[in-house]
């Protein structure tokens, strides 16, 4: 099984918040430091994307900690790593590019394109106009499943790939605990996971 | 001048093969053990849990310097070389050969029969799950082979998702149980039980899995072993003009311009099954002109493994991926037919699964998902569950199935490096077409079953749990070695674990090698003082 294999073979297997980010920005601050010192994104840009991509459903707050989330994972990005390598494989590949820079450049980009359209900051447009403008941007991208969030060349496909794959956007998709890929008791997987309302 | 390190027995390479037949030695025998591993060290249990955060987070190898840069073959070759070896980042996943597996040829008329028989491996199947700690439950006795005593721990508990997928998969009439596995459903051993961090492979973060490391780290602390790491072994050398091993001549990697020869009474390479042939291989002398233990000519042959077929079935079942995904369901059922028409073994497992139920950026009809539509559109697709249903089948070997030397590619230190080429049997590649259509067809069988759909399914061309390349025999026509490990042509040298494997069988295999091993463990400490028992 080939390294990118055992990837999938963790997203396939275990279930819809697969592999990456686990426990939101919680997880992301045991990277901290770890990372290249690459210049991060910026918390208000970030933060505007958030409230225009992610579902309603997480609240403010909700909302504020996947993007909080979201920006640590790039601070603890490291490129040039190497990466798992599988069973029957002889090659080793690494961690690619910084995704950082160019996801900075777009959400610049997205403010600019805002002030040149409308006359304010991505920042201060409605919501609705937050997101069409993303959506307008996304429909060009030759995107359909969510990716890993290094392979995501648009900045809000890279956010909401982040959610997408900690526990807490599982466990939203299926109304229930679930928890994936966090230390539970293993009696307990006998079990069908608690309900959970909301965000 | 070289540095000499004397021993009784000298154990060349680390991995979970070695450490347990180790183990049992240093229990049961006067010797002095001396352990040569070509990589390095592990990190430490505590730092662990880090190392799994960055390959989640990032898909970072959590096991870095693993491998010896330098060693990229050509064929088909895991990377790891460290203390521990391939175990380190292996599923623990631990059923047994059945009964059938030692006798292909009487029972079936293919392949070849074992020199021994699954009564004979039976007590150190048994021994194998002791030491690691396996957690496993037996099946039917008409699908799951014999077995003496029960399991050391009682079985991993099924997920209320497999509970689900269990009640489908037996619809039709195949029996499923918990697959056994080397993880701690309770306390053992001073490990912890798991906790469902379900990675497994590649990493557990809180040493509930067993791995090789934990045998290393207790035989070192109590100094029943010496483990020298970073020191490549690069050839055997003989008494001269006997065929008895004298020593093992090795480099040291941070001082490669200073040999090192290892001297003992008894040599075993246990070194897996790309370099284990080739160590005999590249040992040749005037007297074993084509390498060491090899004078019929079998080393590096009969390299062999399993393929497997595997689909994704979605059903009308409300599933919660993500309980215990690497936890899975088995049964041996179909590796245990009586008689067949046309030879067909294969195991069959099941997980959950989200393919099909993944979160998506499009909708059908091209639109793109964002906020509240894109998490209405997630829900919709995971109101339906998806098994992940796999069968390994057996692939018999072919003598030209082969470990060979490259001599075009080397080592940094000038060796030849291994060429591996793997090649079906005359009858598994006439039997290819039938095989997986069979398998793809009861995928079919299971989805109808279900009122579900196959909505993808593939052959993995790569041939798992590979083994052979010095398989035992009951002479020397037909083997490297004897059903202990012994090599026909060195009364002092023994190879173990999974190269000594005939056939891989349809399941996985690393019990089996670590059996064969314990097995060769009792016949290479006879020479040494019986220990007395604490």
């Amino acid at each position: 099984m080939s390294a990118l294999d055992r990837r999938r073979f963790l997203k396939a297997a275990g279930g819809a918040a697969a592999a990456a980010v686990a426990a939101g920005a919680g997880s992301a601050g045991g990277c901290a430091g770890q990372g290249t010192g690459t210049a991060g994104l910026d918390h208000g840009a970030v933060l505007a994307l958030a409230q225009a991509v992610l579902p309603e459903e997480l609240g403010s707050e909700g909302v504020a900690q996947v993007a909080g989330g979201f920006e640590s994972w790039v601070a603890g990005y490291r490129p040039a790593v190497e990466i798992t390598h599988g069973y029957g494989t002889g090659n080793l590949d690494y961690t690619p590019a910084h995704p950082g820079p160019g996801w900075a450049a777009q959400l610049e980009a997205l403010d600019l394109e805002a002030r040149a359209r409308f006359g304010t900051s991505f920042a201060a447009l409605t919501l609705e106009r937050r997101t069409d403008m993303v959506r307008q941007q996304l429909a060009r991208e030759r995107v359909d499943r969510v990716p890993d969030p290094v392979q995501a060349r648009h900045v809000a496909v890279g956010l909401l790939a982040y959610w997408a794959q900690t526990p807490e956007a599982a466990n939203l998709c299926h109304k229930a605990r679930i928890d994936p890929y966090t230390c539970r008791p293993l009696e307990e997987q006998a079990r069908k996971p608690e309900p959970i309302t909301g965000a | 001048m070289a540095t000499v390190v004397e021993s009784d027995i000298c154990i060349v390479g680390s991995g979970i093969t070695a450490a347990l037949l180790a183990e049992k030695l240093a229990e049961e025998r006067e010797a002095k053990i001396v352990v040569v591993e070509a990589g390095d060290d592990v990190p430490p249990l505590s730092q662990r849990a880090r190392l799994r955060r960055r390959s989640l987070d990032y898909g970072e190898s959590p096991w870095p310097r693993d491998h010896l840069d330098g060693y990229e073959v050509d064929g088909i070759q895991s990377r790891s070389m460290c203390v521990g070896g391939l175990a380190m980042h292996w599923g623990a996943v631990t059923p047994r050969f059945t009964p059938e597996d030692f006798k292909l040829k009487s029972l079936y008329g293919v392949g070849d029969d074992w020199p021994i028989s699954y009564d004979d491996l039976e007590p150190f199947y048994q021994e194998a799950e002791e030491r690691m700690g396996v957690a496993g439950e037996q099946g039917p006795p008409e699908a799951d082979g014999p077995r003496s005593n029960p399991y050391p721990q009682p079985p991993l508990p099924l997920t209320y998702n497999l509970e689900l997928l269990k009640s489908w998969g037996e619809k039709l009439s195949v029996p499923f149980w918990s697959q056994p596995s080397a993880k701690n459903s309770v306390p053992y051993r001073g490990r912890t039980v798991c906790c469902r961090s379900d990675t497994c492979s590649p990493i557990c973060p809180v040493g509930a899995k067993y791995s090789p490391d934990f045998t290393w780290n207790a035989l070192r602390a109590a100094g029943k072993v010496e483990l020298i790491t970073r020191t490549v072994v690069r050839r055997l050398e003989l008494v001269r003009g006997s065929d008895t091993v004298s020593h093992a001549v090795a480099l040291n990697r941070d001082r490669p311009d200073e040999p090192v020869e290892f001297h003992a009474k008894t040599f075993v390479v246990a070194a897996g099954y790309v370099w284990s042939p080739h160590l005999l291989l590249v040992s040749a002398t005037g007297r074993f002109p084509s390498g060491l233990a090899n004078r019929t000519g079998l080393v590096g042959r009969y390299m062999n493994g399993h393929r497997n077929v595997s689909a994704f079935i979605q059903l009308p079942l409300r599933l919660y991926p993500g309980m215990n995904g690497q936890h899975s369901l088995m049964s041996h059922q179909f590796m245990r037919p009586r008689r067949l028409a046309r030879y067909l073994r294969h195991d069959l497992r099941i997980w959950e699964s989200s393919v099909g139920a993944e979160p998506r950026l499009r909708d059908d009809a091209g639109n793109v998902l964002l906020g509240n539509d894109l998490l209405a559109d997630w829900r919709k697709r995971a109101a339906r569950g998806t098994a992940r249903v796999r069968a390994y089948y057996d692939v018999l070997p072919h003598r030209e199935s082969t470990v060979t030397l490259d001599f075009y590619r080397r080592t940094p230190w000038g060796d030849p490096l291994p060429r591996i080429s793997y090649r079906d049997s005359d009858e598994s590649a006439a039997l290819r077409g039938y095989t997986e259509d069979t398998l793809k067809q009861l995928f079919q069988r299971m989805a109808k079953a279900g009122d579900g759909e196959v909505i993808s399914m593939r052959v993995d061309d790569f041939q798992d749990h590979p083994g052979g390349g010095c398989r035992m025999g009951a002479d020397a026509k037909t083997g490297v070695c004897d059903g202990f490990g012994r090599t026909f042509d060195h009364e002092n040298l023994f190879v173990v674990g999974a190269p000594t494997a005939v056939t891989a069988s349809c399941c996985n295999a690393t019990l089996t090698f670590v059996a064969l091993g314990l097995r060769a463990a009792s016949e290479i400490g006879k020479p040494y003082p019986e220990r007395p028992r604490a």
